[in-house]
């Protein structure tokens, strides 16, 4: 099978494991709320090949989404939360678009397209996830501000955690 | 069907599957209150605890220095109640020593093995269910206050409506004073609670102590829960709506014990022949 799939499948299974089993135990509480959430698993939303068709794409944000909502029993949050940032991901890769342009048959790596613009592209898509994430957390009882501090908090510490994996491994697919 | 298909695959079918996914996800949000939560709890903690159990195992092992120094103040405290541990001065009352008191509620210690991240509405899971007695509508308590209720057993795990959770109401007083209101949770701050429906005229004042009434027959009474803050009266309102400081900690439960009333049976009997009056 293409190595990119293996690849893919493989990320999906191991950020979810990660997401659920790790990174739910941290969290930082301040008066009595919980500002930290890292999220890790969107590095599968990410990384997926540049060609994939936008409705798998949908449809595999959804599905991890959904599986971790299982697990974390917060029904429909993450997989709001995922499907909006897979909506977003062909805008914001229209938007970082180099020059002389992408080669769709490569995935947007680190190893690809160099440090600053996947230090942009990582930046701007958890920006957009955790904004969607908390935005839809709140829909029970919403306070703009709250959100706002709880995304740039989570937004410090999850890019924190997902350049401290990327670096290491730096996959090429 | 081969249309639609066709018509989801297209460059605009994108966005009506990010809507049909968006709103199949704000649906499942919207609709996962108590009752939706007990469906997907039904099926899913079947599975998913098997494991949480597994990784709460390791997790305890982590935090074991902790957990030592918990259990020690605890049995401490409960040493301290044995009745050699107090000094009996009934020895000029002449052999009125009877059994009046008789055994109203026993415990049973559970560990919670899940909660749910932190929102709105909270609940646990705790790793005894109806093989070990555990009935629906017991009380969950800690040594620091109220847990919560529970809502739904399973053969070996139960589900817990935690305190921290927005229909949750609970009868307290306050210590030493007759007066009693419903102590409930706002929704945001999990270090307080709000005191509801305490008259105008009673006398309270800041740092007053907070304890269960057991009116509502599923928790004991006298259960020190926490402190009054301040007090603030909402214009237009003739009851005080008293913000409490809790003793417990949300993030730091790890121990509980469901309460079993013995006297249960012949309260419910009350209740059903009061029913039958009117």
């Amino acid at each position: 099978m293409d190595r990119t799939i293996t690849n893919n499948i493989l990320r999906f299974f191991l950020l979810g494991a990660a997401q659920v089993f790790l990174l739910r135990s941290i969290s930082m509480e301040w008066n009595g709320i919980n500002y930290l959430h890292i999220q890790l698993y969107p590095l599968f939303i990410l990384l997926l090949p540049l060609r994939t068709h936008q409705t798998l794409l949908l449809v595999l944000s959804f599905l991890l989404g959904l599986s971790i909502d299982f697990l974390y029993e917060s029904l429909g949050i993450n997989a709001g939360a995922a499907v909006i940032t897979a909506y977003a991901r062909p805008a914001i890769l229209r938007f970082l678009r180099p020059r002389e342009g992408y080669n769709y048959n490569n995935s947007p790596t680190k190893a690809y397209l160099g440090d600053l613009w996947f230090f942009r592209y990582t930046a701007l898509i958890m920006l957009v996830h955790l904004f969607a994430y908390f935005s839809i957390e709140a829909f029970t009882f919403a306070y703009f501000g709250q959100i706002i501090s709880k995304t740039i908090l989570s937004w410090l510490g999850s890019m924190l955690f997902l350049l401290m994996l990327i670096y290491p491994i730096n996959p090429r697919s | 069907m081969g249309s639609l298909l066709q018509l989801l695959l297209s460059r605009g079918g994108a966005f009506l599957v990010f809507a049909l996914l968006e709103v199949m996800s704000l649906y499942l949000v919207a609709n996962f209150n108590s009752s939706q939560q007990a469906v997907a709890a039904e099926t899913w903690s079947l599975y998913s605890n098997r494991i949480m159990q597994r990784y709460d195992g390791l997790v305890r092992y982590v935090n074991l220095n902790d957990r030592i120094r918990q259990l020690e103040e605890e049995n401490a405290r409960l040493l301290g109640q044995l009745p050699n541990a107090t000094y009996s001065d009934s020895l000029r009352v002449d052999s009125i020593q009877d059994d009046v008191l008789r055994q109203r509620f026993v415990y049973l210690a559970a560990n919670i093995i899940n909660k749910s991240p932190q929102g709105p509405r909270n609940t646990f899971v705790i790793d005894r269910g109806h093989i070990h007695g555990v009935e629906k509508n017991q009380g969950v308590v800690s040594d620091q206050g109220v847990v919560g209720i529970v809502i739904q057993v399973a053969a070996q795990h139960s589900r817990v409506m935690s305190a921290w959770h927005q229909d949750f109401r609970l009868s307290a007083g306050i210590r030493n004073k007759d007066v009693y209101g419903s102590l409930v949770w706002e929704g945001d701050d999990t270090r307080f609670m709000n005191l509801t429906a305490i008259p105008e005229f009673a006398a309270v004042s800041p740092g007053d102590t907070i304890e269960t009434t057991g009116y509502s027959n599923i928790f004991p009474s006298g259960i020190a829960l926490g402190v009054v803050e301040r007090i603030n009266i909402r214009p237009g309102d003739n009851n005080y709506n008293l913000p409490i400081r809790l003793f417990s900690n949300i993030f730091s439960l790890h121990h509980a014990y469901v309460v079993r009333d013995l006297k249960k049976k012949d309260l419910d009997q009350l209740d059903e022949s009061a029913e039958d009056n009117n």
